[in-house]
């Protein structure tokens, strides 16, 4: 696959998906029964569940909402890291582009000034 | 069967049966009782597991609120972009079009610059032959000196470059030409001179005149 100037084509966003699927796809790592499909199913499921058994339950699933609270940290930074990435290639993109643009109008000029 | 005192004349049979008899309701006060207690117990029961259920379901949709506020942001962030970039664009268009109007300058300066050099290369024409019996016409350049450029007049100040080299151009052209005239003019009329004397018969000795 040939390689291009990266200054030459103009550079793509990251994708920012909505919230669920984000949430989903970060829980579904840690802990799949707290996704938004199977949440609400959790009361049928568990209903002849012991209190202990609860218990237990009531910790894993604190854990795992600690666990993607850090994950979504994560996933903010590096968000946040390709948006001013994408911003600067923009940036540089057009400033290549303008510099192209100029140089053989500016170099007509110059070379006019000289002969006159 | 415990063992029961018998109080003096009584049947020990009918204390017996009294003694079964508040067992039974005993028991039965017992089972009563515990109803509530059950109910209880699985009310204790439920309220946490209920709890709990309830406390997913909230923490999934405050993690997908906080997502959507952030993606919210994001957003308006993008569309400010969008106008800088569209700005940046229109910018750079209008810098082209300034480029191309500087461009068209620079060509005129580089003619105006090479129009200015040739008047100096140039040579005087030379004298111009006039057939006899024609008459001379006015030239374009002594119409247009007749019209309103004064020979004693230096070109005037602010003027096109190229304009004013053309002037005096034409007046020089014109001072040339000028001479020319004169010189036939001139000969002309020496010609004719002569040609009248020799009619008369001056510097001859026909008519008994003086030769001169």
């Amino acid at each position: 696959m040939a390689t291009q100037d990266p200054q030459t084509q103009i550079p793509q966003p990251p994708l920012i998906s909505l919230g669920e699927d984000v949430y989903n796809q970060i829980m579904g790592q840690i802990e799949p029964e707290l996704t938004t499909s199977v949440v609400k199913m959790l009361k049928e499921k568990y209903k002849d569940e012991t209190p202990e058994q609860a218990k237990a339950r009531a910790v894993r699933y604190s854990a795992a909402f600690a666990e993607y609270d850090k994950q979504y940290q994560d996933y903010k930074l590096n968000l946040e890291r390709g948006l001013r990435h994408f911003q600067k290639g923009l940036g540089d993109h057009f400033e290549h582009k303008n510099r192209n643009d100029e140089a053989g109008t500016m170099s007509t000029i110059e070379a006019a000034f000289s002969q006159a | 069967m415990s063992f029961i005192e018998v109080p003096n004349g009584q049947d020990p049979l009918l204390k017996i049966e009294k003694t079964e008899a508040t067992a039974s309701e005993q028991k039965a006060e017992e089972k009563d009782t515990k109803k509530p207690e059950q109910k209880e117990m699985k009310e204790q029961l439920r309220k946490p597991k209920e709890e709990l259920h309830q406390g997913a379901r909230n923490g999934v949709e405050q993690r997908i609120a906080a997502h959507n506020v952030r993606l919210t942001a994001l957003q308006n962030q993008k569309d400010r972009h969008d106008t800088d970039v569209a700005t940046l664009k229109r910018r750079a268009d209008e810098k082209k079009e300034h480029l191309k109007d500087t461009d068209l300058a620079a060509d005129l300066v580089t003619d105006t610059a090479t129009a200015m050099q040739a008047p100096e290369g140039k040579t005087k024409p030379g004298p111009v032959e006039i057939p006899e019996g024609e008459d001379r016409q006015e030239t374009k350049q002594e119409q247009m000196l007749a019209k309103g450029v004064d020979q004693t007049k230096a070109p005037e100040k602010n003027v096109n470059p190229e304009i004013a080299q053309a002037q005096v151009a034409a007046l020089e052209q014109a001072d040339v030409r000028t001479e020319q005239n004169t010189e036939v003019a001139d000969t002309k009329a020496a010609q004719k001179t002569e040609s009248a004397d020799s009619a008369r018969g001056v510097g001859t000795n026909q008519a008994g005149g003086q030769i001169a």
